[in-house]
């Protein structure tokens, strides 16, 4: 017995030990990872806005949105980029729609495979200090740190940055919009309550920019007529209100809601296909033009 | 609490310690002990689910006593029926409820009846199809008076509920588990250590293949509709090796386990692919389940005593049986007569399965015919396996239907990592076909058994992700 539990031991202690050296040696590469954004402009936000502006309808612009970002990590995204990019960063085009704020995004860091995910992207930009005191998957952290930081040295931890634009297909079925609409703003028949976390973290956005002299944008990408009228009234009521505080707070927002487009510029009823893309990043690069930024 | 999960690697460490801090000698502590920790590792759960299995427990101990005093067989028959109405009916109520209504009011629609559904939100409490066998085969063989009941009511609830094969097995029985709770259990170091083996070779299973594969399976089988008829080929052999790694994996853990706490649990599957019929496969493929069917259905109804045909009765009858404990739904039920009508081109030859030596004995590579042979049940097992995950025959039929379309595309390669990963698991298999399972690596240098260790370790910590819960645990 005593030799069993000694060699256990010893076994337990190489593993640690092999651990926490990995973790401090990718504790340093995070610190001292060089993050090449050399863009004045920073396309931010869910796939909504990933998959509707391309970048190279935009001057010196660069898409850096993921799909599911909730206001949480793109606060946290941008904090990190703007101490990284020695203040190159001139102006912010972030995705505003009735989906981010709803309560969906609460569950992204809490529901066991959402979580992982999510956790996966983030773990370099939102210290756990900070996630500790929301409602978050703490065994998922603990799993995502020894995965992303415990086993191998690994030079780049970036993966929260996302790939670019992401052209889509016309792909819209009529017919998948309650498929769509219950993704997003219901639980079981019933409408989740918005985000307050990701609500308040779109306040700490808008001042964060506003200290650090960026001018912030805020786009919200056209909807799917279908789309737009079954997303659930308390969630278009708080979302207006959300806008005119925005507008007290003079945020430029480009509202696109209601733009007219044809099934085919749309890829599903939320978001736009490649062709739909090209119509509104032209609409905003104008309007950035207009206003000078 | 799953095997693969934080929760239980607190929980392992602190029931071990306890458990030989108590010291051998006081079995009574040690089974008190087990027992506690088995209730507390079920009521993770849902706490609800214990009232089941106390209820099972306390019925089985009380009656397995009063059929051992008892000498009238009148009287050992009725209480033999009272042990089978218990389990059954609990295993029959939670289980099989809902089907049972569903089949009788579409029956009836047939026919033009329109019946009033009433069908109840059940929760079906985890690992009942388990330990309701495990507990039958208590009563079975007191009343065959192969075994004498248990006097020691801790020891016989603790067998009940052992929580290394509690949920998902191996099915264990009074004559071989129960007497390990009676008498004195020793710690052995070799046995300790190779248990530790097994552990990590069932979480390699488990937490690399399995849970690797089940990312694609999902895929696949939710949007087959799509498919090419290659991808959906693929589809079905990731999801045969899906089941195998789950299962078999949770078999090895449980064993490895056992071997920690001075138990001995038996072999759950013998290396299964590795066979060169059918007969053969199902005789290391959930070995437990397949012996309990044959001694307690099989040979009661004759077995092969009474001519071929009613051989073959009763075999199809067992695969039958065994498609519908698997599941409530028609596709298993299917699946057990698709698997049953297989065997009998083999009962018709005379084939049994039965070889003096395993596949290949004292050769490093399988001749032509072995492959051949190995293949073939692959592909034959992939099919069924169709059965196993579709939510309904519609939806198997459909399936199997896009498979003979034929057309292809190249949409496979998205899945080359978990082909990879299989692969790399029959190579491995193969080496140690011959030995208890796939991490018995006791013969070889220490250095080289350390490194074999450290990377098996860093495999399961590299996929350590979501907690996929064990397919098994549904049936």
């Amino acid at each position: 017995m005593k030799k069993f539990i000694q060699k256990v031991t010893i076994a337990f202690i190489l593993l640690i030990c092999f651990l926490i050296s990995n973790f401090i040696i990718n504790n340093h590469f995070i610190n001292n990872q060089k993050t090449e954004i050399n863009s004045k402009v920073l396309i931010m936000g869910g796939s909504h806005i990933k998959s509707g502006l391309d970048p190279k309808f935009i001057e010196n612009s660069k898409n850096i949105a993921f799909p599911g970002e909730t206001y949480f990590d793109t606060f946290h995204k941008l904090k990190y980029l703007v101490q990284k990019s020695k203040n190159s960063i001139s102006t912010v085009i972030c995705g505003f729609g009735h989906n981010n704020i709803c309560g969906l995004n609460d569950d992204k860091y809490v529901k066991e495979a959402m979580s992982i995910e999510y956790l996966e992207r983030i773990y370099p930009i939102i210290p756990y200090k900070t996630l500790k005191h929301f409602d978050v998957n703490k065994k998922g952290y603990l799993k995502t740190i020894i995965r992303k930081m415990c086993l191998y040295p690994k030079t780049s931890h970036e993966a929260f940055i996302g790939n670019g634009f992401n052209g889509r297909k016309p792909a819209l079925e009529l017919s998948k919009v309650n498929e769509r609409i219950k993704h997003h703003y219901y639980a079981q028949d019933t409408v989740r309550p918005v985000s307050e976390r990701d609500i308040q973290y779109l306040d700490s956005l808008v001042s964060f920019t506003a200290k650090q002299n960026i001018n912030l944008v805020v786009v919200n990408i056209p909807q799917h007529k279908e789309y737009y009228s079954a997303v659930p009234a308390p969630i278009k009521k708080r979302y207006q209100k959300i806008e005119s505080r925005l507008k007290e707070n003079n945020v430029r927002i480009l509202d696109l809601l209601k733009l007219d487009l044809e099934d085919s510029e749309y890829s599903n009823h939320d978001h736009l296909s490649n062709k739909g893309a090209a119509i509104v990043s032209s609409i905003v690069s104008d309007s950035l033009n207009q206003w000078g930024l | 609490m799953l095997f693969n999960s934080f929760d239980f690697a607190i929980f392992l460490p602190l029931v071990f310690s306890l458990y030989w801090l108590l010291g051998a000698k006081r079995i009574a502590a040690q089974n008190l002990l087990l027992l506690v920790a088995s209730y507390i590792f079920y009521g993770t759960w849902d706490w609800r689910f214990l009232i089941l299995i106390l209820v099972s427990s306390v019925a089985d101990f009380a009656i397995g006593k009063f059929m051992h005093e008892s000498s009238s067989e009148n009287y050992r028959k009725k209480l033999l029926w009272l042990s089978l109405f218990l389990n059954l009916g609990l295993l029959g109520f939670f289980k099989y409820f809902n089907f049972f209504i569903d089949t009788f009011a579409n029956t009836f629609s047939f026919f033009g009846v329109a019946m009033d559904e009433t069908r109840l939100n059940i929760l079906l409490p985890v690992g009942i199809s388990f330990y309701t066998f495990q507990t039958l085969s208590y009563t079975i063989d007191i009343y065959r008076r192969k075994i004498n009941a248990c006097n020691d009511p801790v020891a016989f609830f603790a067998y009940v509920s052992f929580f290394p094969q509690l949920v998902a097995g191996p099915i264990e029985r009074a004559k071989n588990l129960l007497p390990q709770f009676i008498k004195e259990r020793t710690f052995n170091y070799e046995k300790a250590v190779d248990g530790v083996r097994q552990i990590i070779w069932g979480l390699f299973k488990k937490v690399v293949i399995a849970d690797n594969c089940s990312k694609a399976v999902n895929i696949i089988f939710t949007n087959y509709q799509y498919e090419d008829s290659l991808t959906l080929c693929l589809g079905a052999f990731l999801f045969l090796f899906q089941v195998y790694c789950d299962f078999s994996g949770y078999s090895d853990i449980a064993i490895g386990l056992g071997r920690l706490f001075g138990f001995h649990l038996r072999k759950n599957f013998d290396f299964p692919f590795f066979s060169r019929d059918l007969p053969e496969f199902w005789k290391k493929w959930h070995i437990s389940l397949t012996s309990w069917f044959v001694d307690y259905i099989y040979i009661p109804l004759g077995g092969g005593r009474n001519g071929l045909n009613s051989k073959i009765r009763n075999v199809l009858i067992i695969f039958l049986v065994s498609g519908f404990w698997h599941g409530a739904n028609w596709t298993f039920i299917f699946w057990g007569a698709f698997c049953g009508l297989a065997q009998v081109p083999y009962l018709l030859l005379g084939r049994n399965g039965r070889y003096d030596s395993y596949i290949a004995h004292g050769r490093y590579f399988p001749n032509f015919t072995e492959i051949l042979q190995i293949l073939g049940i692959i592909a034959f097992m992939s099919v069924s396996m169709i059965l196993f995950r579709s939510p309904n025959i519609t939806v198997a039929w459909s399936y199997l239907n896009g498979i003979f379309r034929f057309d292809f595309s190249s949409s496979i390669f998205a899945h080359y990592n978990s082909v990879l990963l299989i692969a790399g698991l029959l190579v491995w298999e193969w080496m140690f076909r011959s030995k208890e399972h796939g991490l018995e690596v006791s013969h070889l240098k220490a250095r080289i058994r350390w490194g074999i260790y450290a990377i098996f370790v860093w495999l399961i910590l590299f996929n350590f992700g979501i907690n996929q819960e064990y397919i098994y645990f549904q049936f």
